[in-house]
């Protein structure tokens, strides 16, 4: 089920009327609304897939318990290897394995050996690397002891399948949301306006933002070969919001619905393009997964702390497994290698934390220095992005190639119809309404002044956002990060 | 709980307000600009798809108008009739309707992309939601109700579209703007076999009644017309004929889709070029075929053949 669907639309007002109407006064009934609805939300696709995540929740379910009371230091390591085999090892089946089999039988043939295997016609399943890692996340910490085991299977599977963010994040660790599925929700007016605000703006960057970039995106990718530098660039910047609004639109729903139910979901997004350096930036993209890799991956491997090779090795690490996490492709790795290499240098020099806080904190424009440092960040990740978007590296190459041609300073061949203009005013207000309200955790986060003037102003903003979605929404695109 | 349901409540209120505000607007300015408004002495109306639009050039008509738009439908047909007629109702201006009929019109594959493709009237809808009375959202509403829902914030852009396009909003005479005969010519066989087995669009069946009934009540001479198409494809319309001769048979039926044109006059297999459009055109004037003793000189009256 897509969150921009009909059957959404049907779906959420059926699930809240039940969750705060009829179930309400059970917290296990509650939690079993939940983990139904999770399962039907997630079936709209593919039932049999429900399968794995079934087993999936059932595996960790049990190592966890076991974990809880096993004492023996190397058989918690085994059951955390247990964890992290079966985990894994879906998502490398499903994800990886028609990649690495083609690789082995290109680098094969490399040698003149010839092998004979052919690829396997794997469906790969809606956000399995999404729920792999939450549910990985759960047996690491309960391995740490920073967690106590849940005994209540339901609240786990549950947990596991939380269908606000069960197929494209945030990734959440168990820490943050298992305990919630404990506690009694009370119904919270604010909580619940805040949520409805979120997902308004989340459907306002998928649809009137990201799906309307993607045509243009789409059109000057599909044909680069034939357009000049300057519409190549527009082409990769229109990717680069296509690709934010796509991404940062679903969470910003996924976190709004959660809401709705009494769920506080960790923020996803913090205004990536404003950031000054690539260091910044990465504090403030997929904030979810970031923290995964460092508090699962980079920590563990020694991070910054161990000398010069040390955290060269580990940024590589990190970067390039981030990259392969998004897709099995060498244009994701490309990606991770870039940004590896964009971060280094800060790390080297210790410049890696220099931008902690909001940008030009307190006032309505940006210092000269401030906004050369944000388009030279947004610049960087504009060229990265190209790898992301390319079907494979020799297209992105060329289209780099194409962009630093003679013709990058020619007017872009691209026509100024009434579809373009709206999408770039619409960027423009985007723009501006994201820049305005960047020290908040979602653009459309206004306090509750219940007089008059302030009520109008935000009704007012939320009708001229429905409208914008319902006239001026792109064609219905899936969403970017359901396919990784 | 209750403060927020009201809330959502008082909002959706103040949504649908608005949205009767903007239809109301819309209204307003289709009245101001006059889209469907003609001159005084047109009186001969031509209304349909791409066949007629790019076929009729109507500044070399006398007092005639073209209203027809690509890809349009009976159910477009039928509103733009009845505005146009109220718009002139001075003596009953109108007095002859030119109504594309070809297997296209009534061919139930072609009703699923002009009339229920959900991008289709997406996009109609934009221009048409502001004219559509109570039993056209009443058939929306059971057809297509995410549509009409989804119409009803579209027609934001309708002032923009008749500030740039004025009338032409509605239809009007078009130049066909592209030239892929020979490619058309390559793959024929396929296509052919496509059309062969169409069958009755229903709900646009529903939609030429009405217009059959509403000219009639109007005092206005339906003639139906299928323009010339290429002589590849002009032979294979015997469906077309037997659904004529089995629902529409009482009305006059020109049929020149036979006449004889060079291929420069063809865009496409089934619609003509500037020049095929000119030339039909003027020889469609200069015979007076409007005239029903000529057409039948001319060979173009529809005769019984089932």
């Amino acid at each position: 089920m897509f969150f921009n669907s009909i059957d959404f639309a049907i779906f959420l007002p059926i699930v809240f009327i039940l969750y705060w109407f009829v179930t309400n006064k059970n917290l296990r009934l509650q939690n079993l609304l939940l983990l139904g609805a999770s399962y039907i939300f997630y079936g709209w696709w593919d039932y049999r897939f429900l399968s794995l995540i079934l087993f999936s929740s059932i595996v960790d379910y049990l190592i966890g318990r076991k974990l809880g009371v096993e004492e023996n230091q190397n058989k918690r390591k085994g059951l955390l290897w247990i964890s992290i085999i079966v985990n894994l090892g879906f998502l490398g089946f499903f994800k990886y394995y028609n990649f690495f089999l083609d690789n082995f039988i290109t680098a094969f043939s490399l040698f003149g050996k010839e092998i004979n295997a052919s690829s396997l016609n794997i469906i790969l399943p809606v956000g399995i690397s999404f729920y792999t890692f939450q549910t990985l996340s759960y047996s690491i910490d309960v391995y740490r002891r920073k967690l106590e085991p849940t005994k209540d299977f339901m609240v786990f599977a549950t947990f596991v399948s939380f269908f606000p963010q069960l197929v494209a994040g945030p990734i959440e660790r168990a820490t943050n949301l298992l305990p919630q599925f404990y506690k009694k929700r009370i119904f919270s007016y604010d909580k619940a306006v805040d949520g409805m605000r979120q997902i308004l703006w989340g459907l306002f960057k998928k649809i009137v933002i990201a799906d309307n970039c993607a045509y243009f995106a789409n059109q000057i990718f599909n044909n680069y070969e034939e357009l000049n530098g300057s519409t190549l660039v527009l082409g990769a910047i229109f990717f680069t919001f296509q690709i934010y609004g796509d991404f940062s639109g679903y969470s910003d729903i996924a976190i709004g619905t959660s809401r709705l139910f009494g769920f506080n979901l960790m923020q996803n997004f913090n205004f990536p393009y404003f950031s000054r350096d690539i260091a910044e930036f990465w504090r403030r993209w997929h904030i979810s997964l970031s923290t995964w890799f460092r508090d699962y991956l980079y920590i563990p491997l020694g991070g910054s702390k161990g000398g010069i090779w040390m955290k060269i090795r580990n940024t590589f690490i990190i970067f390039v497994i981030s990259g392969f996490w998004h897709g099995a492709n060498w244009t994701f790795i490309a990606w991770g290698l870039l940004n590896a290499i964009y971060f280094l240098p800060l790390l080297l020099t210790k410049n890696n934390r220099n931008n902690l806080n909001t940008v030009a904190e307190g006032k309505l424009v940006p210092s000269v220095k401030e906004f050369f440092q944000i388009s030279t960040t947004f610049g960087l990740t504009v060229i990265a992005w190209i790898f992301f978007r390319a079907e494979n590296l020799g297209e992105a190459f060329n289209y780099i190639n194409g962009i630093f041609s003679k013709d990058i300073f020619h007017t872009p061949t691209i026509e100024l119809d009434l579809k373009l203009l709206t999408t770039i005013l619409f960027l423009f207000l985007f723009i501006l309404m994201e820049w305005l309200h960047r020290a908040k955790s979602f653009a459309l986060e206004f306090k509750n002044n219940h007089d008059f003037k302030h009520t109008i102003i935000r009704n007012s903003i939320y009708i001229v956002l429905i409208f914008a979605i319902f006239a001026f929404g792109g064609s219905s695109q899936g969403f970017i990060y359901f396919q990784f | 709980m209750k403060q927020f349901g009201i809330k959502i409540a008082l909002f959706g209120i103040s949504l649908v307000c608005c949205i009767l505000l903007l239809t109301f607007v819309n209204k307003t300015i289709i009245e101001i600009k006059a889209p469907f408004k003609l001159k005084p002495k047109e009186h001969i109306l031509i209304l349909g798809d791409s066949h007629t639009a790019f076929a009729f050039n109507d500044s070399m008509m006398l007092n005639t108008r073209n209203f027809s738009s690509a890809a349009d439908s009976y159910f477009y047909s039928y509103k733009k009739l009845k505005e146009i007629t109220n718009n002139n109702n001075n003596n009953n201006q109108i007095d002859t309707l030119l109504l594309s009929f070809s297997s296209h019109n009534i061919n139930a594959d072609i009703e699923q992309r002009w009339l229920l493709n959900n991008n289709h009237l997406e996009d109609r809808l934009k221009t048409y939601f502001p004219l559509l009375d109570f039993n056209d959202q009443k058939f929306l509403l059971k057809h297509k109700p995410i549509q009409l829902f989804k119409g009803s914030f579209s027609q934001l852009l309708l002032s923009y579209e008749l500030i740039k396009k004025g009338s032409a909003t509605y239809g009007g005479y078009k130049n066909l703007n592209h030239n892929i005969l020979e490619d058309e010519l390559n793959k024929i066989n396929i296509d052919l076999k496509k059309n062969s087995t169409f069958k009755m669009a229903m709900i646009e069946k529903v939609y030429l009644e009405k217009i059959i009934t509403y000219s009639k009540q109007n005092n206005i001479y339906l003639i139906f017309v299928n323009p010339p198409i290429h002589k590849a494809v002009n032979k294979d319309q015997k469906k077309l004929y037997y659904l004529y001769e089995k629902y529409f048979n009482k009305v006059p039926f020109y049929d020149m889709s036979k006449l004889d044109m060079s291929d420069d006059c063809f865009g496409d297999l089934v619609h003509l070029s500037p020049k095929g459009a000119k030339q039909f055109t003027t020889w469609f004037e200069r015979n007076n075929i409007l005239n029903k003793k000529k057409a039948i000189e001319h060979n173009i009256l529809y005769k019984q053949t089932y």
